[in-house]
């Protein structure tokens, strides 16, 4: 298996002859891909082949007196150490595999700095990541070494998504120098291969993140974004930044305070920002989770982490009283994300046809703060209002970036920086203008801040952090933690019940929760309830602002007004939830 | 004594950050010792394995070391 770099092209450095690393490593083999695996394998498939939005551009700096030699020997030591950089992505027949080749050869450029080899290295890492990697041919690592006046700086690297994920690159940082300085490192116990044999063990793992899963799409609004879409700003998502010492020490002040986490604070901030703006008490995350709290994955390089579901009931009260609940499911959550995704997606498909309506949870949070936390912020005591006022003289915001494409709604996300609230917010303006983002950065700040001082109701959320709140026209009505446009959902239904007639009524469930029965005059082909929920769902892929009536009443002919249906004779009726193998309409 | 093996666990959980004699010793709540998310995870699958029960994430006792050491006593019962 072989690797190379792309031409180089960054200004300030000349390019020496490539070298060639040839490396040996313990063992190879295939097998199916790793749960972790499967969720960033499933992420690249959502772009185009070649799109390097999952490359990660890294640097590494070489200290010391390492001669170029003892660089590349590091650089071949690590990829015999750790089978993830020495995996690619085949397929298998019945999709894909992991094999990992046991050696082969890297090419690696060698160039010479001008001056400043980190900075040249950065810019350098970033040229060898612009280039998508073929998953199934290439190495998923390329790399470059960077000296001055002949005496090796710095490593540049590009690198897969799916071969390392953050806590990898900590463990691969923390590795480097002891490598360059030849030590000789015990091998990692626990490879791709060892976890993907684990998670097939005989029970398998996973059963109470299943379950997790399972009660927290029962209980999930099925979309924080239903709302009617609006004209997309081109290119449709975009991405603000903040850097804000004062968010972090509010938030450190808060969860001292409530017995909580600072991730747990931020989880629940965005919770209830985004509720606030979306007109929902209950919200819906997904939580990126690292799955390292395990000895073996701890020790383990490679994708571990997985999508987490967190439901967070943020209640009547303040954005204080919702901090413990809210922990308790943001912890929840984290210890509930090592799972089978195809369980999970299965289980995905059943609750939506069950609720009647796709169930969307494009709302994701990223806590990749080093171990979930800030370390070195600022002495400001958070109980000094004026002191807290000032630091918020040194906040920044800034535009990140437009793309595209991306597979979230709304994406929010702490960065790495240790002494500050590093932050990023990312909206989908099809729903959400982009100054959204930008807001809500401002939105998060003033939130924390704020609720050191004063208790702060969840109501006022959207007027204490400068959001505007969504408007629903007129038609739009909450039933259970959804919003449903029964305009939309009764032109849904006549499409599907066409050429006959159709009519869509709201009525009491029973239990004083309002219930949708849609009335129609029964045909071939749409002669069950079974049959016409089938349909419906078909035609409601997707949509986020319509919901499948819970309850079919089919007659033989319609009524004399329009008022009438409740009193035409019926010839069938029912939920039309009964498991069939039309079940799979929504083809995740 | 459970006390003192719960504050070991407490320990061994962060990683060797608390000290089980620091833990013994705050007044304060897990969290304000420094206790993140990820040291949270590890100390509920340590009780879980050292005393064979079940933490239940929706109990507002992980907060203190005496309300998971209530918790503990009350499962082994």
């Amino acid at each position: 298996m072989t690797g190379s770099p792309s031409a180089a092209q960054v200004t300030g450095l000349t390019a020496l002859p490539p070298r060639t690393v040839e490396f040996r490593g313990a063992r190879g083999g295939q097998a199916a891909l790793t749960w972790g695996q499967q969720g960033i394998w499933r992420s690249t498939r959502w772009l185009d082949d070649g799109d390097p939005y999952f490359n990660l551009a890294w640097t590494l700096p070489v200290t010391g007196a390492a001669d170029l030699d003892a660089v590349l020997r590091a650089v071949g030591r690590l990829i015999e150490r750790h089978e993830t950089l020495r995996t690619a992505y085949v397929p298998d027949g019945k999709g894909t595999s992991q094999r990992v080749s046991r050696e082969g050869r890297l090419t690696v450029g060698v160039y010479e700095a001008a001056a400043k080899p980190m900075s040249a290295a950065k810019a350098l890492a970033a040229e060898l990541a612009s280039t998508g990697f073929d998953y199934a041919a290439e190495l998923p690592i390329r790399c470059a070494v960077v000296c001055l006046k002949g005496r090796p700086r710095a490593l540049a690297l590009a690198l897969s998504h799916l071969a390392l994920d953050g806590w990898s690159l900590n463990m691969v940082a923390a590795e480097w120098p002891r490598l360059v300085a030849g030590e000789d490192l015990p091998a990692p116990e626990w490879q791709p291969l060892d976890q993907a044999a684990f998670e097939r063990s005989d029970p398998p793992p996973g059963s109470q993140a299943l379950r997790h899963w399972r009660t927290g799409l029962a209980s999930a609004p099925r979309s924080m974004f239903d709302f009617p879409r609006r004209e997309p700003e081109e290119p449709r998502f975009v991405r603000y930044g903040m850097d804000s010492p004062a968010a972090a020490i509010a938030a450190e002040a808060l969860a001292a305070r409530h017995g909580v986490t600072t991730s747990s604070v931020l989880t629940v901030a965005c919770a209830a920002l985004l509720g606030a703006v979306t007109g929902h008490r209950t919200a819906a995350l997904q939580l990126i989770v690292s799955n390292r709290h395990h000895p073996r994955m701890g020790g383990m390089a490679g994708p571990a982490a997985q999508d987490g579901l967190c439901v967070i009931d943020l209640g009547d009260g303040t954005f204080a009283d919702a901090l413990g609940p809210g922990h308790r499911r943001t912890m929840a959550t984290y210890r509930n994300g090592h799972y089978d995704p195809a369980l999970v997606l299965a289980a995905w498909d059943e609750q939506a046809w069950r609720r009647g309506a796709d169930i969307d949870l494009d709302a994701f949070f990223n806590d990749v703060r080093h171990a979930g936390r800030w370390q070195g912020l600022p002495p400001v005591d958070a109980g000094d209002p004026a002191a807290l006022a000032a630091l918020r003289g040194r906040t920044r915001t800034f535009f990140v970036g437009a793309y595209a494409k991306v597979k979230a709604k709304i994406f929010f996300a702490t960065g790495p920086a240790p002494a500050s609230c590093e932050f990023y917010v990312l909206v989908d303006t099809a729903f959400l203008p982009g100054r959204t983002a930008e807001r809500m950065l401002a939105g998060l700040e003033e939130l924390l801040v704020r609720a050191v001082t004063e208790e702060v109701p969840l109501d006022r959320v959207a007027q204490v952090a400068g959001l505007e709140p969504v408007r629903r026209p007129a038609g739009w009505t909450a039933i259970g933690p959804d919003w449903v446009s029964l305009p939309e959902t009764e032109a849904l239904l006549r499409r599907v019940c066409a050429p006959g007639p159709a009519a869509l009524a709201v009525e009491d469930g029973g239990d004083g929760t309002p219930r949708l029965t849609g009335y129609l005059v029964a045909h071939p082909g749409l002669d069950t309830p079974e049959a016409v929920h089938t349909a419906v769902m078909r035609a409601a892929a997707g949509r986020t602002d319509v919901l499948a009536p819970h309850r079919y009443v089919l007659c033989p002919a319609p009524p004399a007004t329009p008022a009438g249906w409740a009193g035409c004779p019926r010839l069938a009726e029912g939920d039309g939830r009964t498991p069939s193998p039309a079940t799979t309409v929504l083809g995740r | 004594m459970l006390r003192e093996r719960v504050a070991e666990l407490v320990a061994k959980a962060s990683g060797g950050e608390l000290a089980a004699a620091d833990v013994l010793a705050a007044s304060c709540g897990l969290p304000a010792l420094g206790l993140n998310s990820l040291a949270y995870l590890r100390l509920i699958d340590l009780v879980e394995t050292e005393f064979d029960c079940d933490v239940d994430l929706d109990g507002g006792y992980l907060d203190t070391l005496d309300g998971l050491v209530e918790h503990i006593a009350g499962q082994l019962k």
